[in-house]
């Protein structure tokens, strides 16, 4: 047993009266730790797009410009990192996953999030459908600064944050449910907070 | 985020291969540089501990802990060279399909990866357990229906991961602290 | 089964906190008194260990700032919204316990048998870990000549500056200050640069053996810098902080 540290404060316990809404095992942070796998990258605006592929085909992409001029919406959310700390109501804005997967025809089970970096992290269709994902690209009333995931990122926030991919590309439609970057490496291939599913197995 | 080095997962390393390996030299499997283990990139803020090359950018290890147990893939390297040693483990560069993946469970020994045959038993030790003596064959790592992956070659000096003329190396005593590594929390917010 | 020491584990061990030392504004020395310590060699590290009252635990490494036979001390920085070093540099007192691990390192160490004039770069607490080389080289007797070159921020952030004033006979020290300078500073000013290196380093020729410790910025800039005076790579050893103040 490690003794205690004397005076060691834990700062980070959910606000009196709103314990429910921290799932098992989480602390709550008032920052917004930065935590990466990769360097940051750097796509420069005109450079960037965001695609729907399928069996190696882009089904639709958009430029910077056309996607901006999607309509957005405001979101606020709790997000909770695999890591245990969790934030309440943060407020981003983007375009939500429904309106991008309108724009093609599929009858595609999982999609796989890739990424400047090489990142990518599997979902299945009905966790980014129904309103429960974005593609974010403005954070707490401004753009969403680069080694938080700008200029944009996915945003899942029912599922553990590794699943909300930073430096998001595109959504690649799949047959089956294979392990993106951490769920190769041990990762639970779906997520879920609030059974705790941390781990393969879990 | 600034990375850090391989200085910085020092005690990472010790805990999973029960020495000091920030010395050791490491060879990348997708563009060839070697550098010392502490001149690697390393991402410690993450899921994990994820170790890239300083030429390349590729991922050469990546370190997860679940549930008390550390484990690593070494994918991403083409050998990690204990200095002063045999140890020169040959990871399947030439099976790009393979991944090697060690498991140690902090204070009972070594455990297999469950993707590998068990050449040790899947019970906790009673004893330390060596990574290799002087006088043994060389330990296998391999698929059940492939050949055994050796961690050294056939025609080499069978692995030791401490000098020849030391003790082996235990990786474990039974009355020791599970260890914890806690959860790594960002400095900088 | 006799427990023997085995060669390889970290145990983790409850420490004495024997004194806080204040060094500067933000940071200070920590002596400590592990049961059973096996000592270390100059130029390592420990890994501590917090726990709150809840079971939260924080771990953290800090570099040896005492040589080898000395009793034991870290130099910790408090880093601005940090989670251990405020707890470390601000509420741990003497009396107090904290749990470490360690030594460990065996890559950016230095011992006297070890060839080459030393050459030193150290970036605000990038300095301990030099601190502890140079303390070991002169309780060693070594005759290695040495230079240290030290980037802070300003002169009050400068760590162990007594210290290495009183010992310019035994080994150069260079300052550069990087953000103000007191009136009638004769230092060096600004971040350093391949001229600045030019004219403090040891020539390439010489085949120095080279540390360099801080901030990630601070230790590639110098090292692309050294390699471009001819350093060979090989003889410079490398230790990133990753992004701190003090520098």
């Amino acid at each position: 047993m490690s003794p205690v540290s004397r005076g060691f404060r834990h700062l980070h316990r959910a606000p009196a009266g709103e314990e429910g809404r921290v799932p098992p095992g989480q602390y709550v942070t008032d920052g917004f730790p930065v935590l990466s796998a990769g360097p940051t990258p750097h796509t420069p605006l005109e450079a960037w797009t965001f695609s729907i592929t399928q069996g190696g085909q882009t089904s639709k992409s958009w430029t910077w410009q056309e996607f901006r001029a999607l309509p957005a919406e405001t979101i606020t959310a709790d997000i909770h990192c695999v890591t245990r700390w969790s934030k309440l109501d943060t407020q981003w804005r983007g375009v939500s996953v429904d309106r991008l997967l309108d724009q093609v025809e599929h009858e595609a089970p999982y999609v796989m999030a890739f990424c400047d970096g090489g990142y990518t992290t599997n979902l299945p269709i009905e966790d980014v459908t129904g309103g429960q994902a974005w593609v974010a690209y403005d954070y707490d009333g401004g753009l969403l600064e680069a080694e938080h995931g700008g200029p944009a990122r996915l945003l899942v926030p029912h599922l553990y944050f590794w699943k909300s991919a930073k430096w998001v590309r595109g959504l690649d439609l799949r047959d089956h449910d294979e392990p993106g970057f951490w769920e190769t490496y041990g990762y639970h291939m779906y997520g879920d907070p609030w059974k705790e599913q941390r781990y393969a197995g879990d | 985020m600034d990375a850090l080095d391989g200085n910085a997962i020092g005690g990472l390393l010790i805990d999973v291969f029960g020495a000091e390996m920030t010395a050791a030299g490491s060879t990348c499997a997708t563009c060839g540089a070697t550098r010392p283990v502490a001149e690697l990139v390393v991402y410690r803020r993450a899921p994990g501990t994820v170790v890239r090359c300083r030429t390349c950018g590729s991922v050469l290890m990546v370190f997860v802990t679940r549930h008390g147990v550390t484990s690593v893939d070494l994918a991403g390297l083409a050998t990690l060279s204990q200095p002063g040693s045999a140890l020169s483990r040959r990871t399947g560069r030439d099976r790009p399909a393979c991944r090697t993946s060690t498991q140690i469970r902090n204070n009972e020994g070594i455990r297999m990866s469950h993707e590998q045959s068990m050449s040790m038993s899947d019970e906790p030790q009673e004893e330390p357990m060596s990574m290799g003596q002087p006088d043994q064959e060389p330990m296998s790592m391999g698929q059940p229906d492939q050949e055994p992956m050796s961690m050294g070659q056939p025609d080499q000096e069978p692995m030791s991961m401490g000098q020849p003329d030391q003790e082996p190396m235990s990786m474990g005593q039974p009355d020791q602290e599970p260890m914890s590594m806690g959860q790594p929390h960002e400095d900088s917010m | 089964m006799e427990r023997t020491a085995v060669r390889g584990r970290l145990t983790w061990r409850t420490a004495a906190v024997t004194s806080v030392t204040r060094e500067t504004a933000s940071v200070v020395t920590i002596g400590l008194d592990p049961p059973d310590w096996p000592g270390h060699r100059a130029g390592q590290h420990l890994e501590v260990r917090l726990t709150a009252d809840d079971g939260y635990q924080a771990e953290r490494e800090y570099s040896i700032a005492s040589a080898p036979g000395e009793p034991l001390a870290i130099t910790v920085e408090r880093l601005e919204g940090g989670e251990v070093s405020p707890y470390l540099t601000e509420e741990l007192r003497a009396g107090d316990e904290l749990e470490l691990r360690g030594p460990i390192g065996g890559y950016f160490v230095w011992e006297p048998g070890d060839s080459g004039a030393l050459l030193l770069l150290a970036g605000g607490s990038g300095v301990v870990p030099l601190r502890s080389i140079l303390r070991h080289r002169h309780r060693t007797g070594s005759d290695v000549p040495a230079r240290l070159l030290y980037s802070s921020r300003t002169l009050p952030d400068v760590i162990y500056r007594a210290e290495l004033d009183q010992h310019q006979d035994r080994v150069q020290v260079s300052y550069t200050l990087t953000r103000s300078q007191p009136p009638g500073w004769t230092g060096y000013t600004g971040r350093i640069n391949q001229a600045l290196l030019a004219e403090v380093a040891w020539p390439a020729e010489t085949r120095p053996l080279t540390y360099i410790c801080g901030p990630t910025s601070f230790v590639e800039t110098a090292a692309a810098e050294l390699v471009g005076l001819g350093y060979p790579p090989e003889r410079v050893k490398t230790e990133r902080f990753g992004a701190t103040g003090g520098h």
